[in-house]
């Protein structure tokens, strides 16, 4: 039972690749879904895969020659095009030319926003152009909080005011599902990511004005986002009209919390809060930071032991993993708020060692769950760990001592190499002995 | 989701877009017309924002706590309302100084600004920066005397009205 749902789920991810790749039309690809549908089981990751699936079908449709790929061409185009587009009017704001006069400017920004949606809107609903249209619904978004930044420079709010950024994240949310657009969610993550930076210097006032302690003070905050934007990924995977959106917020929330322990294994901020009075730290958390906190874990949490509930009886389900990674960032929330209590010292080199574990986790869970993004992720942390701590190390522990950390470390992961070789041997041996078709692909996945 | 419905939600959020924008400026524009105007004095140092531009940062002889507020020290982010009176060159200088805000219906003599403690333990009005055209921050930066008209209104909120360089009006 578990090899079967493992190779439906793998089936369907190689179908979406196919077609992305070209190799297969999109009537192809429902045609090989059509024809193991019937054996196969129901569970959130095949929900997901269908969504991404029928996604990449429905892209086809409008498609001109040259497949999927040709579509996603287009859209990158479209939406690097709107991108520019909309940076080109934040700079045009910033510059705050007083050759037209404000009230003008301020006119022609919020009419210019309501056009844009209106252009978009149009192409992407009645013309069915769907990505010029929804590049430029995402233009419009960013003229959106061009605008908001416009009003606060005519009304002279406090620069960097708290409030713009949630302003702008609130408004682009609902966008974001509306159009079914994973650029304009990721806008809005970003967003929302910006808006917890900003909210915070209300929210550690013990730590404002020392910039190490306060992005020390920052790290429980981003955590907690990390692992909120996890499970809301997990949950969302489950339901076919969400499905599109999940792996977008796992690659938030695990990037969020990979940042904070990557930020936390520097020995300089690490020593922050020992540099300042930690009770002074620790009394300048404001209850909107523990209401950050404790709102945060309590619906990362909900929502993965649902999840979690809901997958008990599927075989092959990748809810454990998932749980498990939650939890883990929860215990590293609770290690850095520690930190900010008593001293933190200690904990640079623990989130380094976590930082180590972590990558190899996801390696880990790449190559069983065959997702290659995840894969790509850990090694983009690996290389961008690995060059920033030996500059850093060497500096600290001076060479010898930094050559030996280097030297056992890269063993350790030498002997995991070879462990996921023998791993990728055994499997494809059973390939050729009939026993599980599937494992040559899970080969190649490497 | 049809397209219809889908078209609909999306005219709702792009209609709800519109209407907070034109609301954030109506009230800010409300308050801007319907307080009482005074003068402050200030000294301006000048940095860039990313999405806003060039501003100058303003730090008010006002902003300072008095000694009987300093034993024990106000905690950050509480509230301090300041009330100022008129001084014969026209500029508002600060009488009193109380711990938090004042009672509704209280006569408490006068014209107040209302000021948040900060880490520096120096007050922060909400009026601290003041946008400017690019690259003019030099003209605030080097001038002798600068002053900032605010618009208190009755609650001792204050929004910037204009600022005054060597007694003239900025307007590079």
């Amino acid at each position: 039972m578990a090899d079967r749902a493992d190779f439906h789920r793998r089936l369907r991810a190689e179908i979406a690749g196919w077609q992305a790749d070209g190799l297969i039309s999109a009537d192809q690809a429902a045609a090989i879904r059509q024809r193991y549908a019937a054996a196969a089981p129901a569970n959130a990751a095949d929900i997901k895969a269908d969504a991404d699936a029928a996604v990449d079908a429905d892209s086809a449709v409008d498609l001109a020659p040259g497949g999927a790929i040709g579509n996603r061409v287009v859209s990158v185009i479209a939406i690097m095009g709107a991108s520019l587009i909309g940076l080109g009017i934040i700079a045009f704001i910033a510059s705050n030319w007083s050759d037209i006069p404000q009230p003008a400017r301020l006119a022609l920004l919020i009419i210019g926003t309501l056009a844009i949606y209106a252009v978009g809107g149009a192409l992407r609903y009645r013309w069915e152009y769907a990505r010029t249209g929804t590049a430029l619904i995402l233009l419009g978004a960013i003229a959106y909080g061009a605008s908001l930044h416009l009003i606060a420079q005519i009304y002279q709010i406090q620069v960097n005011h708290p409030n713009l950024v949630p302003m702008w994240f609130i408004g682009v949310i609902p966008l974001a599902y509306i159009v079914r657009a994973r650029a304009i969610l990721t806008l809005a993550l970003a967003l929302l990511l910006a808006s917890v930076g900003f909210r915070a210097q209300e929210w550690a006032v013990g730590a404002a004005f020392y910039d190490s302690a306060y992005a020390f003070a920052l790290g429980p905050a981003y955590l907690t986002l990390g692992a909120l934007l996890l499970a809301l990924g997990r949950l969302q995977s489950r339901y076919a009209p969400t499905a599109i959106f999940a792996r977008i917020f796992d690659l938030a929330g695990l990037m969020t919390a990979a940042a904070v322990v990557y930020a936390l294994g520097f020995n300089a901020l690490a020593d922050a809060p020992d540099n300042l009075d930690n009770a002074l730290l620790w009394n300048g958390l404001t209850p909107e930071y523990w209401t950050l906190l404790g709102v945060g874990w309590a619906a990362a949490l909900s929502a993965t032991g649902y999840v979690a509930w809901r997958e008990r009886a599927a075989a092959g389900s990748p809810a454990r993993w998932e749980t498990a990674a939650i939890v883990a960032i929860g215990l590293i929330t609770a290690a850095a708020l520690l930190g900010l209590a008593y001293g933190a010292q200690w904990l640079w080199w623990t989130f380094n060692l976590v930082m180590l574990a972590g990558i190899i986790t996801m390696i880990a869970a790449g190559y069983r769950w065959n997702r290659a993004w995840l894969i790509n992720l850990a090694v983009a942390l690996f290389a961008v760990t690995l060059l920033t701590r030996y500059f850093e190390l060497g500096i600290e522990w001076g060479l010898l001592n930094q050559s030996l950390a280097f030297i056992v470390t890269g063993g350790v992961l030498l002997a995991g190499g070879l462990g996921l070789e023998m791993l990728r041997r055994r499997m494809v041996r059973s390939v050729h002995a009939g026993r599980n078709i599937n494992a040559g692909q899970d080969g190649s996945a490497l | 989701m049809n397209l219809r419905a889908a078209w609909l939600l999306f005219a709702i959020v792009v209609a709800a877009q519109v209407i907070g924008l034109s609301a954030f400026a109506g009230i800010r524009e409300a308050k801007l017309r319907s307080g009482v105007e005074v003068i402050l004095q200030t000294v301006p140092v000048d940095p860039r924002s990313l999405l806003q531009g060039d501003y100058a940062i303003l730090d008010y002889e006002i902003a300072a706590l008095p000694d009987y507020l300093q034993d024990p020290p106000p905690p950050a982010g509480s509230t301090v309302s300041v009330f100022l009176a008129e001084s014969d060159n026209g500029v508002w200088q600060a009488v009193d100084y109380r711990a938090g805000r004042p009672l509704p219906g209280h006569d408490h003599g006068g014209t107040y600004i209302r000021g948040a403690v900060n880490a520096q333990g120096r007050l922060n009005f909400g009026i601290g920066t003041y946008f400017i055209p690019e690259g003019t921050g030099h003209i605030i930066e080097n001038a002798a005397d600068v002053k900032v008209a605010v618009s208190l209104d009755a609650d001792g909120r204050a929004v910037i009205k204009r600022v005054i360089v060597d007694g003239d009006e900025f307007a590079p």
